[in-house]
């Protein structure tokens, strides 16, 4: 009796790592930087703060746009949005690699200046994990045989809303952007397990979704201390006005090894209103132009967060434009999207991972008289440390990369 | 005391150097792509207004033909042609000039004429909308202002165009009128380079094509112009344009090289020859 409770609790234990590792992972809740946005800035490291004169403003720095040469319709799509995840020797002795794959437009704003004043409207999607995986384990470990996993996940998030922006001067502004927030989240999970000794075998499935929707209002401000130089601000909060969960899971084990068939059933199901708190975000950002063909950016984003069990944290990220000549311009960027998990220590256990991701942009754009064109490309990579065994302090090398292939275009109105 | 006195200098001379350097904060953000095409534009505006002279020129010499029907006609071909030249900041004026004289004319900015003379001897639509084509790649291709050297040649943003015909000086009007008896004289006297008149040619021949017209009754028009040059009827075109012989075989071995030789394109003969049964 003892030996198949030993053996209940090491599949279980296996279960529970595998369970709520995902759970963790794809809300990515422990970053806030995984999705660059818009053509100029998004090859620039999402460094833009204190540039954000075109409609990708209404997101970075509403103020921004009041700077805007001409009306302009724009659009992005991420054509690809590829991301790896390696947790190292997670089962058994193999790696369990997770990929995630999403082609997203991630981006649309329409933008119309009257005189000191300027408008626009704007569609982010600054979240996108897509992962449909189905992966097969044999002989894992010694005691267990074979172990099937079927995963199917979507997390998005959509911000959407006007902005407005009015200048004072051509050396200061001011904007405001409120967007309507909205996620949704599913994701089904099912596995099995079959023992080594073909005495017992336990099915898993969980369904999970949530519904989020809330306001982010976002103010900026844009000053010019100098001719050559600008500084911008913005402040911003999510705050959620309503929240549905619902979670099925069902556990059914068997275990045939004592000679007495044990039988364990689990069904629950759980419903949640409550609301997730977001951070106080606030950017700062400085753009320096000494040429009307070269131009560097700087930005710090800095997240005070009110969660418990949330740190505050620092963002940075750095960008350069340069014009080869009037109609084709190339950018670089770096960037850090620091976890906002505390610092992990000894009393740390499942489910943590502790992630720091590095970034790196380049872009390319063609112009023509009244239109833009821009392909680039978003890597990311970064390696920390996942808990993955319920309870257990027992770490696992994780590792994430992460391509990003950026399309987009805009046309002057 | 003094050093305080040192760090409030250069604190004031710090503010100065911002407040005083403010007034062109939003044109030093202006990226290359947008110097590049407000300067664009202002060439287009300030060609327009050159070629605006230019026609007036034109005019001053023939009078214009008033008939509604035919010149709506005109227009209307030249303007379907005009969307392949890639120059959709233009807006082009089409007129019929009364004259037997065999011709057609560009200005600079927009201003095509086509003469009454030239028109009685084209036989089909496909002819009238190579003849207008042929026109149009001098403006696309802006042939005259590169004559005239208007427009440097360097790819710097301040071009010559901007230099003179920004000007609103008296002494710039002046040069700007010099500059418009040139471009008339160029018209009228001593016609654009041969390699200009080819090319114009050959941009003619392929926008026929991809327009759906017979790009043949182009070359069947040139032919047809050579008994006229003979009597005296085109001496304004004999004198500005290479010779018939040239251009004809030009076009003809442009035509075998590329494979041309099998399209078929419409002549639209019956519409043309409804509309232009009284000239």
């Amino acid at each position: 009796m003892k030996n198949a409770l030993r053996k209940l609790w090491f599949h279980f234990s296996i279960l529970i790592c595998v369970v709520f590792a995902p759970m963790q992972l794809h809300a990515d809740n422990a970053h806030y930087k995984n999705m660059l946005i818009g053509e100029r800035a998004a090859t620039m490291g999402g460094s833009y703060v204190a540039i954000s004169d075109d409609s990708t403003g209404c997101y970075y720095n509403p103020a921004g746009i009041a700077y805007a040469v001409g009306d302009s319709l724009s659009g992005s799509g991420n054509m690809l949005h590829k991301m790896k995840t390696v947790y190292s020797e997670a089962i058994g002795t193999e790696d369990w690699v997770r990929e995630s794959e999403a082609l997203v437009p991630n981006y649309f704003g329409v933008l119309k200046n009257y005189k000191n004043y300027s408008f626009c409207f704007s569609y982010v999607v600054p979240e996108a994990f897509i992962e449909h995986q189905d992966l097969v384990f044999d002989n894992p470990l010694s005691t267990v045989k074979k172990y099937y996993q079927s995963l199917h996940s979507e997390d998005i998030t959509y911000l959407m809303g006007p902005s407005a922006a009015m200048k004072f001067g051509d050396r200061l502004s001011f904007g405001l952007t409120l967007y309507y927030q909205y996620r949704s989240f599913m994701r089904q999970y099912h596995y099995f397990l079959e023992s080594a000794d073909d005495n017992g075998y336990e099915v898993y499935y969980e369904s999970r979704k949530l519904r989020e929707d809330g306001l982010m209002p976002k103010i900026g401000l844009q000053w010019s201390p100098w001719s050559l130089l600008t500084v911008g601000m913005t402040v911003d909060q999510s705050v959620l006005l309503n929240s549905s969960f619902q979670g099925d899971v069902s556990f059914h084990n068997t275990d045939n090894s004592t000679g007495t068939p044990s039988l364990l059933t689990l069904m629950n199901r759980t419903n949640s209103e409550e609301k997730r708190k977001f951070p106080l975000h606030l950017a700062w950002g400085i753009s320096y132009f000494p040429t009307p063909s070269l131009l560097y950016t700087i930005d710090v984003d800095y997240y005070q967060t009110s969660e418990i069990g949330r740190a505050n944290i620092l963002n940075y990220s750095g960008g350069m434009e340069y014009y080869l000549n009037p109609t084709n311009a190339i950018r670089f960027g770096l960037f850090t999207n620091y976890t906002n998990l505390p610092i992990p220590d000894s009393s740390t256990t499942a489910p943590y991972e502790y992630l720091d991701i590095h970034g790196a942009s380049f872009g390319y754009t063609s112009y023509s008289s009244s239109s833009s064109l821009t392909l680039g490309t978003i890597y990311t990579s970064g390696s920390g440390k996942a808990w993955l065994y319920s309870g257990s302090t027992e770490t696992r090398k994780l590792t994430r990369e992460s391509l990003t292939l950026v399309f987009s275009a805009s046309s002057n109105l | 005391m003094q050093k305080l006195r040192n760090y409030l200098w250069l604190f004031v001379s710090i503010c100065y150097f911002c407040f005083a350097s403010s007034a062109q904060t939003h044109e030093s953000r202006l990226r290359a792509h947008h110097i590049f095409w407000k300067n664009q534009e202002a060439n287009t505006d300030r060609e327009i207004d050159f070629g605006r002279g230019v026609a007036a020129k034109i005019l001053g010499k023939y009078k214009i033909l008033r008939d509604e029907k035919k010149v709506r006609y005109v227009s209307q071909i030249g303007t379907g042609i005009s969307a392949q030249l890639g120059r959709p900041e233009i807006r082009y004026y089409f007129g019929i000039l009364d004259t037997e004289d065999i011709n057609a004319f560009a200005a600079p900015g927009g201003y095509i004429f086509v003469t009454l003379g030239a028109l009685k001897l084209m036989r089909n639509e496909a002819q009238l909308a190579g003849v207008l084509a042929h026109e149009l790649v001098h403006v696309g291709q802006k042939h005259i202002i590169r004559k005239l050297k208007l427009q440097s040649t360097d790819s710097s943003v301040t071009s010559g165009i901007a230099q003179v015909l920004g000007g609103a000086s008296l002494s710039a009007k002046i040069a700007i009128e010099r500059l418009n008896d040139l471009a008339f004289k160029m018209l009228m006297e001593e016609g654009l380079s041969k390699d200009d008149e080819l090319d114009a040619d050959q941009k003619a021949l392929e926008m026929l094509i991809a327009t759906g017209y017979d790009p043949r009754s182009y070359l069947d028009f040139l032919k047809s112009l050579k008994p006229h040059l003979a009597k005296g009827k085109a001496v304004v075109l004999s004198k500005t344009h290479p010779t018939i012989e040239f251009r004809y075989s030009k076009l003809n071995e442009f035509i075998n090289r590329n494979g041309l030789d099998k399209i078929q394109g419409k002549t639209n003969e019956k519409r043309f020859k409804k509309i232009m049964v009284s000239l």
